[in-house]
């Protein structure tokens, strides 16, 4: 808009007469009383620009909306810094309360590890490695909460974690009735004598923060970004913390972690014990194989269960607690199902909702309709007849919708691994991840797929253990039987594609960790079943037992009894040591509609 | 308006009078006010939604008709286009093809055929009303709050990576919980103050997670580990600390190296 062709049109637009002094028109103007006071300072600025003021009702409008904005602006700004002062006093008070019992929670513990070294009795004795155990637990719980660097965190977590572990050993041998021996109090002497020392650098590092300048968020404030740490790891990030309380408390959990990187480690064994956990495969014998062998064992393992095109390479190594070849096959599945058993076979859950047990998990269509519409529902089922099905069987009723509504076969090709052991040459695991269509097949059905799998694939003496449905696949558990033992820790799983019953994956790592040639020995029970029966619940209705060997916390195997019973409507699994007769594990057993689980 | 000198027989008064008044603020400096200004109002209408972005995953999935866009219109093109009944694009975006489908599978599945995804064509889709995790929890009766907080994390750290990258990231959270140098449980381990990402800046919860996620954590639950004992993982293209580079890495997958 320039000045010429301006068109006069309201009362306000008379604002400033052309030949007035622009400074006037506040006083003379007939805009003056609309004006309001935001036309002032323009009426100054037009001066000085030497423009006259011919501010319309519209500005003046415009300049109130702005106003008006700007106040919103405000009002919003401050309820922003409010709700974020007040999002920060939890948080800091969240890192305090972590700190605090941390704190207590190692006193204690020093306390409780001083108490056991004096304790004979195994009562006594029980009770304070119990509680060390406990209160360990506790300030690890605490520790972990802190926004400490990675470095520090994993350190300290392990001295508690450890220490508790250990305790929690000495506490179940004690209740069993053995003493403490003089190696294990010996460690727990040192032990003690780390403890104390944590609670002393804690203790003095609180006093530091007591100065009231130190907050926890400053240590923390290098997070609040995210954007410049690194994934999925807990490395200190470069910038450091932001002020010199921060940085002195940063610099107090460094030294304690210094200190800490110097302790020995207890040697015991528990689950998180470095002897446990630095356990090597001993299924895995032999010499080293070459990738090439690899490859061809793994193009053996995954003939008939990978569409026949699919293309096999070696695309990476990896040094894991199994090294493996990483073996990659590339290959167009038939998305929809081929039904390779009949389409009549009842579907997983019936009775079910229709949908109910496949929320959200696999592609889920109308299970629990007839037949005929779960057929319907994936037109493309015979389409392309994919390699290694051979009873595809066109389901009838088929006609009519695929002529209707032609659609062709949604084929994607799909990447799938195979992971060969470097040592043996083994498939250690295989992971397809081809989409499954509706679930037209049983869990019994896909148990017994997976066990014709297992079996003639190098596990020939598998019996399932239970079964699980996940989405439309079934995971079917292995273990292996020796001489008329099942051997649980010799465990392998099979998943299953519950729309044609394809294998679409295999994990035996836990199988070649455990597996080797047990003597007679330890497969041959000291006392016989109805002897085991007696240290069973009277309560527990029990059926007849089993000869099983289990694997225990610490990594040994133990051969029990095992027996299923029932006590209040809740099914069980007692195993009963089969050389002593003492309680060794209880399982309860789960059934759901997904199948048959422990915990 | 100054070009025609009769503008406002068809121009709205006030739009007239808002370009009226911009095009008068001709300093620089007056210029930055209003755009400041403009900028803020901006901000403040739309800073609720940013919000809202990372609570969506827990409401229920809005009706889906021809003309609607976003990451369920891509779920559903995703569930039909597995199934057949959909060739086009994963888009988004709820086109005549994708209408076109979701009629088809309503007329095969004998839902009311409106080409309008709503609570009963999610369900018969195997997505769920409310979330597709939350739903199988309460329908299956054993706890799979694991599964799910897997499948978030999985969501924030690896949504672009292949399968076996998925079920790579959740088996290190699973190692994790195994390892004294972490906390004993899922949550623990996700939770733990800077130790993901996803987790910090809240990516995690950005998105639902999908079907390739669910079934990734599952897998991983079941005892599955790709990673054969990682305990760290990081995207070697990006900067990260040198401590990191110090662990023994076991391999590599998709973006990620794996280390313990």
């Amino acid at each position: 808009m320039t000045d010429d062709d301006r068109t006069v049109k309201d009362g306000g637009a008379l604002a400033g007469d052309p030949g007035s002094p622009a400074g006037q028109a506040g006083e003379t103007g007939p805009a003056a009383p609309n004006a309001g006071a935001s036309a002032a300072p323009s009426g100054e600025a037009g001066r000085r620009s030497g423009r006259r003021d011919r501010r319309t009702l519209g500005d003046r409008l415009m300049m109130l909306i702005l106003g008006l904005l700007a106040g919103g602006g405000l009002l919003w700004g401050y309820t922003q810094y409010l709700s974020s002062h007040q999002a920060t006093l939890l948080l800091e008070n969240g890192y305090q309360r972590a700190f605090q019992e941390l704190l207590t929670h190692v006193e204690t513990t020093s306390a409780l590890t001083g108490k056991a070294l004096v304790a004979v009795g195994p009562r006594q004795t029980a009770s304070l490695y119990g509680d060390i155990w406990r209160s360990a637990y506790a300030a690890q719980l605490a520790a972990a909460q802190l926004p400490l660097d990675m470095r520090v965190q994993g350190r300290l977590s392990e001295f508690l974690n450890q220490l508790g572990d250990y305790a929690s050993v000495l506490y179940r041998r004690a209740a069993g009735g053995s003493p403490v021996t003089a190696k294990d109090w010996q460690q727990m002497q040192r032990l003690y004598g780390q403890a104390r020392s944590l609670t002393a650098e804690l203790a003095s590092l609180n006093t530091a923060m007591m100065g009231g300048r130190f907050r926890w968020l400053d240590l923390a404030g290098r997070y609040a970004w995210g954007g410049t740490r690194p994934v999925g790891m807990g490395a200190a990030p470069e910038p450091g913390p932001s002020t010199p309380a921060a940085r002195m408390v940063s610099d107090g959990f460094s030294r304690l972690n210094k200190q800490l990187e110097g302790f020995p480690k207890p040697a015991y064994d528990g689950p998180f014990s470095d002897t446990v956990l630095n356990r090597k495969p001993r299924g895995l014998t032999g010499r080293d194989v070459s990738s090439k062998e690899a490859l061809q064992a793994a193009q053996a393992f995954t003939k008939g269960v990978l569409p026949s095109t699919a293309r096999l390479t070696v695309t990476g190594q990896g040094n894991g607690v199994i090294p493996v070849y990483f073996v990659t096959a590339v290959g167009a599945f038939s998305t929809a199902g081929r039904s390779a058993t009949a389409p009549s076979a009842a579907p997983a859950a019936p009775g079910a909702p229709a949908t109910a047990p496949t929320q959200g998990r696999g592609p889920a269509a109308p299970t629990g309709r007839s037949p005929a519409i779960a057929n319907r529902a994936a037109p493309a089922t015979d389409a392309v007849p994919a390699p290694g099905a051979p009873g595809t069987a066109p389901a009838p009723g088929m006609a009519a919708p695929n002529t209707a509504a032609p659609v062709t076969a949604p084929t994607t090709d799909v990447a799938s691994n195979i992971f060969v052991s470097r040592r043996g040459g083994k498939v250690v695991s295989m992971v397809s991840p081809r989409p499954v269509a509706a679930a037209r097949i049983s869990l019994a059905d896909a148990e017994n797929r997976a066990a014709g799998f297992v079996r003639s694939h190098g596990y020939p003496n598998m019996v399932p253990t239970y079964t699980l449905r996940r989405g439309n696949t079934a995971i079917v558990t292995f273990a292996d039987q020796d001489r008329g033992v099942i051997v649980y820790p010799d465990q392998v799983k099979a998943q299953v594609a519950l729309d044609n019953g394809d294998i679409l994956g295999l994990d035996a790592a836990t199988y070649w960790m455990n597996h080797h040639v047990r003597s007679a020995a330890a497969l041959v029970p000291r006392i016989s079943q109805d002897e085991a029966r007696h240290s069973l619940n009277p309560q527990l209705q029990a059926g007849p037992g089993k000869l099983a060997l289990i694997p225990t916390d610490d990594g040994r195997e133990v051969l029990c009894w095992e027996f299923r019973g029932r006590l209040g409507g809740t099914e069980y699994l007692v195993y009963i040591n089969a050389d002593n007769g003492d309680e060794e594990k209880i399982l309860e057993v789960v059934r759901s509609r997904d199948g048959t689980m422990t915990m | 308006m100054s070009a025609t000198g009769q503008p406002d027989r068809w121009q709205p008064r006030l739009i007239g009078r808002a370009l009226a008044f911009l095009q008068s603020v001709a300093t620089p400096y007056r210029r930055i006010i209003v755009i400041f200004l403009l900028a803020s109002l901006t901000l403040m209408v739309f800073f609720p939604f940013l919000e809202q972005r990372y609570t969506q995953a827990q409401g229920p999935r809005p009706t889906l008709y021809w003309g609607m866009s976003g990451p369920n219109v891509w779920l559903v093109q995703q569930r039909l286009s597995w199934w057949g009944y959909y060739n086009g694009p994963l888009d988004g975006w709820y086109g005549p093809a994708t209408w076109a489908a979701v009629r088809r599978f309503q007329w095969l599945n004998g839902l009311a055929v409106d080409g309008v995804v709503g609570p009963e064509t999610y369900a018969a889709l195997g997505l769920g009303w409310v979330t597709p995790a939350a739903q199988a929890a309460a329908a299956s009766g054993y706890v799979s709050n694991d599964v799910w907080l897997l499948a978030e994390l999985i969501m924030g750290e690896a949504a672009g990576e292949p399968f076996i990258g998925k079920v790579a990231v959740a088996a290190v959270v699973l190692n994790r919980t195994r390892n004294p140098r972490f906390p004993n449980t899922i949550a623990g381990v996700i939770f733990e103050p800077g130790a993901f990402e996803s987790a910090s800046n809240g990516q995690m919860w950005a998105l639902p997670p999908t079907p390739d996620a669910i079934r990734a954590a599952e897998l991983a639950l079941a005892g599955w580990d790709p990673t054969y004992g990682a305990l760290y993982f990081w995207n070697p293209t990006k900067p990260v600390s040198g401590w990191i580079w110090t662990r023994p890495i076991n391999m590599q997958v998709g973006a990620h190296v794996f280390a313990r």
